[in-house]
């Protein structure tokens, strides 16, 4: 039940503020923009319908995993600033309760961003040949890709003592994430294929893009939440044994 | 000196990967043992500290030392894993036990070690331990270590059984059925060789195509290879660069470029199903020759000037996709002698003039000597009499065949009664996939005639009745395209499958082509005009033949390009070769362009970049101004 309303208390944070809004909007805005400057090609010769849905979900991917970033930094680190994690230390709710409603709110907004690009695909939809398959499957990868971007972001902010510390720090762990795949190309077996595994996007979200949804990646997604959300926990956790 | 146990600690074992990993030779060697002296202090540290700690925090040091022993054991199976060290034989199950135990161990150990270190170092001001912040400092990196070793192995679990689910329209990563048949039916080893650099996004969709392939057969494997790491193997297979793919069968290698850069592998990857498939072809089966009959006004894939039928370029693909070679064959290449030695098929693709004796005899031959034969005839644009169906039990009724209900709205086309389509398939091996599908997929014809089965030597000749009109249908006698009253709504027969043997042609009687209308219950051989006259000299001549007859030759013309007229083009052609083993699918169907005029540009920009995006906008505030008056009130 405590993880019900401070999920509801995060969400209505995002839906009741015209921050929520004005953020929401951007998002869809730079959707727009890349929609019709990079995956449709405006002016460029034709791309075909499946190409063009790939494109899609490769940029949005970018957008998700910034948004993310974003939306998980003050989850914890903003009740630091504040001085209200000391009422959350007092209160009756559990580490993993807090962790765990404060992943839900960012993760259910991020539905309600990616919910309003649907008028993209669908765009391509009537003028192609994509199945709604295709559709489901990418919506799938982005939120699994958010929502691990999410759970990093959040363990980052529980780290963090501001903000702005949790957002570099988030950015420095995502961005270490997705490069793996280049340091995989200059490690050695078996470094390499652990290397290559870890790379948060390049091998696990592009079979997403493409239509393709593999049992592997979920599990990816899942684990690496999962652990994001048991090290926020465990770093609210120490707060008692630090002196 | 409180620092000392946690930082010798870490930069010894930092020291041991560097030494392993990063450096070779004398400064590897260096480094190990900097790693190994740092190690043992700070393991020699903690024993000291426990020795002198006072009796309630000894259990804390005693937690640390039996972490760093932990992590002490661990290096010491991972040496035991190699040389000079090494205590089990390399792929021993042993071997592979310790090999995968002793990173588990060093960070269940490193963890909490280093924790627990941190912890007692934030203490280090103070007169007494508090040894439940230690032990909270312990279970919190415990679980994080037993928590990271669960992804680990999660994943290594969840990659060796990954199952993958294609849902795209094309499933480029799915082997079509005709595929997958093709190879559930192997009886020679086939092996697949990916030539390319590891972490390559080309590789990974062609290995999302390929793996899959070795669940269909046992003699099916496959092989992932960097070209420069396997010179030899590059050079048996002529594999210049990374970027192929190779398949390997009977001692032959084909090869298919698919090239390292996604975006230019797109179109490759999106034929990689047909072009496995037609390179299988060429290596499992002995090489094909389909002929064509020209000079008869027949059908073709170039254009005629007098012929404004639509072309077969389409179909003569699809043939050289099955592995068939596709050549010409009429009087100047031999056809009035005899059907070449090689050919697999002979088809004659709405013909509109007579063949000649010669040419009859030639084709009757051929089917004799168990030749296959695909005829189709064109009955919309003057179709000749063809009395020499009646040696392969059919007569063919030149009548077109009407329906108004399961007729084809042809975009640019009139409407025309003539222009059906039937999913009524019957059970045959030529229409497999077809029948497979049931009514999901029809064929489309465009102005079709309609075959009636004479009386034939049943333990000779099979003729079978494989596609059939809608019962919505009649035969337009009248050629009004109107039901008349003397016309009958019926199923009417489209395409049939004569399988058996057939009589080879006498030497010197040269029939007349002359139409002899025939009664389907009261023919006989007697009556016959234009039966050949039975040849009882040759016995030996009897093969097993194969011929589909076809009432309308626009199902195979680029008009006609439709889903289910490909599948039936493929099913028939598989029978005839003899392949129909290797019936199904093969994933290459095209993708549409996203088409868009310079004037339509702005209007999706604006819409979908601004428009959009500001109705959100101007929803929320206003949904957000209505809570906050509704709390003001």
């Amino acid at each position: 039940m405590n993880v019900w309303w401070i999920m509801r208390r995060e969400l209505g944070r995002y839906l009741r503020q015209p921050a929520g809004y004005i953020i929401l909007a951007l998002f869809l805005t730079m959707a727009g923009i890349l929609f019709n400057t990079w995956a449709v090609g405006a002016g460029e010769k034709q791309r075909l319908s499946s190409e063009v849905l790939e494109s899609f979900f490769y940029f949005t991917s970018g957008l998700v995993i910034t948004a993310s970033v974003f939306n998980a930094m003050r989850l914890i680190a903003e009740e630091k600033e504040r001085g209200t994690l000391v009422l959350l230390n007092t209160s009756p709710v559990q580490d993993w309760q807090l962790v765990l409603g404060k992943y839900l709110g960012a993760l259910v907004f991020l539905l309600v961003m990616l919910a309003c690009t649907a008028y993209l695909p669908a765009l391509v939809m009537m003028h192609g040949k994509i199945s709604i398959g295709h559709i489901v499957a990418g919506y799938s990868g982005l939120l699994l890709i958010g929502s691990a971007t999410i759970a990093i972001g959040l363990a980052c902010s529980a780290a963090a003592s501001s903000q702005l510390i949790a957002a570099f720090t988030s950015a420095g762990v995502i961005v270490l994430f997705l490069t793996f795949w280049l340091l995989a190309k200059a490690a050695n077996p078996p470094v390499e294929d652990v290397l290559a595994y870890l790379s948060l996007h390049h091998k696990h979200f592009q079979p997403f893009t493409r239509g393709v949804v593999n049992t592997r990646d979920i599990i990816f997604y899942i684990t690496l939440t999962y652990l994001g959300l048991m090290v926020a926990a465990r770093i609210l956790e120490t707060r008692r044994w630090r002196a | 000196m409180h620092r000392i146990p946690l930082f010798a600690f870490v930069a010894g074992l930092v020291a041991i990967y560097l030494a392993e990993r990063a450096f070779e030779g004398t400064v590897a060697l260096a480094m190990l043992v900097v790693g190994v002296l740092a190690f043992l202090t700070s393991l020699g540290v903690s024993i000291v500290r426990l020795v002198q700690a006072p009796a309630e925090s000894r259990a804390v040091h005693r937690h640390i030392l039996v972490c760093q022993a932990g992590c002490a054991l661990a290096l010491a199976m991972y040496a035991a894993t190699r040389e000079p060290f090494s205590l089990f034989a390399p792929g021993s199950a042993p071997h592979t036990i310790v090999t995968v135990a002793w990173p588990g161990l060093l960070l269940l150990c490193v963890l909490p070690a280093i924790a627990m270190e941190a912890a007692l170092l934030s203490m280090r001001q103070s007169p007494k331990i508090e040894s439940f912040r230690i032990r909270l400092a312990f279970r919190a990196a415990l679980t994080v270590s037993l928590g990271v070793v669960g992804f680990a192995g999660l994943n290594y679990a969840a990659s060796e059984w990954n199952r993958t689910f294609d849902v795209s329209y094309f499933k480029t990563t799915k082997a079509g059925s005709a595929t997958q048949a093709l190879l559930e039916n192997l009886t020679n080893p086939v092996h697949f060789v990916l030539f390319f650099p590891p972490s390559n996004e080309v590789l990974e969709q062609a290995r999302a195509y390929v793996e899959p392939l070795t669940h269909h057969s046992p003699l099916v494997t496959m092989e992932i290879v960097d070209h420069a790491l396997v010179p030899d193997l590059a050079k048996d297979m002529k594999v210049r660069n990374n970027g192929f793919l190779v398949i390997h069968a009977n001692e032959r290698n084909e090869s298919i470029r698919l090239g390292l850069e996604v975006d230019k592998a797109r179109s490759a990857l999106r034929t990689l199903d047909s072009q496995v498939h037609t390179k299988l072809l060429e290596l499992l089966r002995p090489p094909r020759v389909a002929y064509l009959t020209v000079g008869h006004a027949e059908r073709d894939w170039v254009s005629a000037s007098d012929d404004h039928r639509a072309l077969i370029k389409l179909f003569k693909q699809e043939l050289e996709l099955l592995g068939f070679s596709v050549k010409r064959l009429g009087l100047g290449e031999g056809l009035g002698a005899k059907v070449p030695d090689d050919a697999t098929v002979v088809i004659a693709v709405g013909p509109l003039e007579p063949f000649s004796a010669a040419e009859q005899r030639s084709l009757v031959d051929y089917a004799s000597q168990g030749g296959r034969l695909l005829v189709l005839f064109d009955p919309l644009y003057g179709q000749p009499p063809a009395p020499w169906m009646s040696h392969f039990g059919l007569r063919f009724d030149a009548d077109l065949i009407a329906d108004d209900r399961f007729i084809l709205r042809i975009p640019g086309t009139r409407e025309s009664v003539y222009n059906i389509a039937s999913a009524n398939t019957m059970t045959h091996p030529s229409v497999r996939t077809l029948a497979a599908l049931g009514r999901r997929e029809a064929v489309a014809f465009g102005g079709t005639g309609s075959f009636e089965t004479l009386p034939h030597p049943k333990d000779e000749l099979q003729v079978r009745v494989v596609l059939r009109s809608m019962s919505n249908s009649w035969k337009d006698t009248e050629k009004n395209g109107r039901l008349d009253a003397d016309e009958k709504r019926h199923t009417w027969n489209l395409v049939v499958a004569v399988e058996g043997q057939v009589k080879a042609a006498s030497g010197d009687e040269i029939p007349t082509n002359t139409i002899v209308p025939q009664d389907a219950t009261t023919n006989t051989a007697e009556d016959s005009a234009t039966r050949w006259e039975e040849d009882a000299a040759e016995p030996g001549t009897a093969n097993t033949f194969r011929g589909v007859f076809v009432g309308d030759a626009e199902v195979i013309s680029d008009a006609r390009a439709f889903r289910g007229n490909r599948i039936f083009v493929h099913d028939v052609l598989r029978w005839l070769a003899g392949d129909e083993e290797a019936g199904g699918e093969v994933e290459s169907e095209k993708d549409l362009p996203i088409v868009h005029r310079k004037e339509e540009d702005a209007v999706w920009f604006y819409g979908s970049s601004f428009i959009i995006p500001a109705f959100i906008l101007g929803l929320g505030l206003s949904v957000s101004r209505r809570r906050r008056r509704a709390r003001r009130k």
